[in-house]
């Protein structure tokens, strides 16, 4: 169990998200990085459990027994009774600890997992949170969660982390609509992040389409669409499941889980055809299944 | 009918290019064909996105899309009962039934009585869980600058189109009355109360009824 004592600016349990009910509205959640949520299961020697995804770090809470936890993101820092350490590891935690996650210097979400997971409440097949969905609630202060199977296992640490770089280059699969629009301009401009939230990142530049609207139909994870105004939005997690704004193609998903990452700067298109996209996203999830940790033993 | 890439592990498939009974009822028609198969089948009102999975290769789905559609719906509709949604009509709930009555030059009585006497097709879901877009009324009325919440049950119209807000959010549509009737739930058969291809029809009922029922009122 632990209790959280500050649960910071929004944090939510996630796991890879709900499935099969786009039909009725209910859109796919989950967590927003799947790189560092992966990584973090990895590390524990579990698969896709249910974690605690924190928003911009500042997350304290107490362990209420002995058990071993993973906190993984770009960069951060965590306080275990007023020790520090860099995260991207495991940690054997001890009852009675006070962990602080800090403020995040890089990157937006960070994630805590426990070996073989957390056990939170499922809805509709999965344990992730919808925020605007109001699917499941947010953690609020105070609030215990229990683990499934705690358990202390030896340390492991990473050097692997996700790479954000000042300019972020998606590369893009063109859709079906890429007609309406000037593509050419598209892939010479560049973009500013204008905000980012789960459902998705609304980017500045003035790529407009030639048609206002489309008849509503069905988007998913990673669509860009561009309103009027010129400003493109790449669905993330919590995207609603049907739009009516002209699309000109869909990120990669291994880029949506860096762009999530992603605070300030620029932002650039590259096109991928179908077949090399495909390969790198069968890479990314083959990448985990493979991996294997070697047991690193620290000294604390 | 055409089928198009719609990302690294979907496709769309397109029934026709206008808003029509007959599309729709192809839509629906493969939809139900389409769903047991399939990660996602999102119908909407004239496509079908299909999510065939990042492990085949678009042709390979392609092909077998392709077997198993129907490219016209010949046999008798029958058409289903409609589900009946009880639906308080009162300013007190339906902040915007004078601005549809005053819009189209008739009484508040004759914008329930319009609204309430048609019989709607389920469109598409989406935007909220069980938000179905239902159409097409007689009383079209442009959509209004967003309001930051809109309460739960609230029953509005956005151009031709009608719909229920499953829970509060914020929305732009013309909210003229509200139903105490529960959209979407762990508890209802399938989650969601309505699903595309169900026909409706509201039901005005009394503020004493809505509130005995489990209404809320502001």
């Amino acid at each position: 169990m632990i209790r959280v004592i500050k649960s910071g600016f929004l944090s939510t349990v996630q796991d890879m998200g709900r499935a099969g009910y786009t039909d009725i509205g209910l859109t796919h959640s989950g967590a927003m990085d799947e790189f560092s949520y992966l990584l973090a299961n990895a590390l524990l020697g579990d698969k896709e459990k249910a974690c605690v995804e924190i928003t911009f770090g500042n997350f304290e809470f107490e362990a209420m027994r002995d058990f071993s936890a993973a906190v993984c993101g770009i960069d951060g820092e965590i306080e275990i009774n007023s020790q520090k350490y860099k995260i991207n590891r495991t940690f054997k935690l001890k009852k009675g600890d006070i962990v602080k996650i800090k403020p995040l210097k890089k990157g937006n979400f960070v994630y805590f997992c426990v070996k073989n997971g957390f056990d939170a409440k499922k809805k509709y097949g999965s344990c992730s949170v919808s925020v605007r969905e109001k699917i499941l609630e947010p953690l609020k202060d105070g609030d215990v969660l229990n683990l499934k199977a705690p358990e202390v296992i030896p340390n492991r640490y990473s050097k692997l982390s996700v790479d954000v770089p000042d300019v972020l280059e998606l590369r893009i699969v063109l859709g079906h609509q890429k007609d309406l629009f000037n593509t050419e301009e598209f892939f010479k401009s560049e973009f500013e992040l204008k905000s980012i939230n789960r459902q998705g990142a609304v980017l500045k530049g003035g790529v407009k389409p030639e048609k206002g609207d489309i008849i509503s139909e069905g988007i998913s994870f990673g669509t860009v669409q561009v309103p009027a105004s010129g400003d493109p939005i790449v669905l993330l997690k919590e995207h609603q499941t049907i739009g009516g704004y002209p699309k000109i193609g869909n990120v990669l998903p291994v880029d949506c889980f860096r762009l999530s990452q992603f605070r300030r700067g620029k932002i650039r298109f590259k096109e991928i055809d179908l077949e090399s996209a495909k390969k790198e996203v069968i890479e990314f999830y083959s990448f985990f299944k493979k991996l294997r940790f070697s047991f690193v033993e620290m000294y604390h | 009918m055409k089928f198009k890439v719609a990302g690294v592990d979907s496709l769309i498939i397109e029934f026709g290019e206008v808003i029509s009974p007959e599309t729709h009822r192809l839509v629906m028609k493969n939809y139900e064909i389409l769903k047991p198969h399939f990660l996602e089948v999102t119908p909407s009102y004239t496509t079908v996105l299909v999510k065939y999975g990042i492990d085949r290769t678009y042709e390979d789905a392609l092909e077998s899309i392709k077997s198993m559609l129907v490219k016209d719906v010949q046999e008798e509709i029958c058409f289903s009962e409609p589900v009946i949604i009880p639906a308080f009509y009162d300013e007190s709930v339906g902040y915007d039934l004078k601005r549809v009555a005053e819009y189209h030059k008739i009484s508040i009585k004759e914008v329930i009585k319009r609204h309430s006497s048609k019989i709607y097709d389920v469109y598409a879901i989406g935007f909220l869980p069980g938000f179905a877009y239902m159409g097409i009324v007689d009383i079209p009325t442009p959509r209004i600058p967003p309001r930051s919440e809109v309460a739960k049950g609230s029953v509005g119209i956005a151009g031709e189109q009608t719909g229920i807000y499953p829970m509060k959010s914020p929305g732009g549509w013309n909210i003229i009355a509200r139903t105490y009737k529960e959209m979407f739930s762990e508890k209802i058969e399938g989650f969601s109360l309505l699903k595309v291809g169900d026909r409706v029809k509201f039901e005005p009922v009394s503020r004493a009824e809505f509130i005995n029922r489990g209404g809320e009122i502001d």
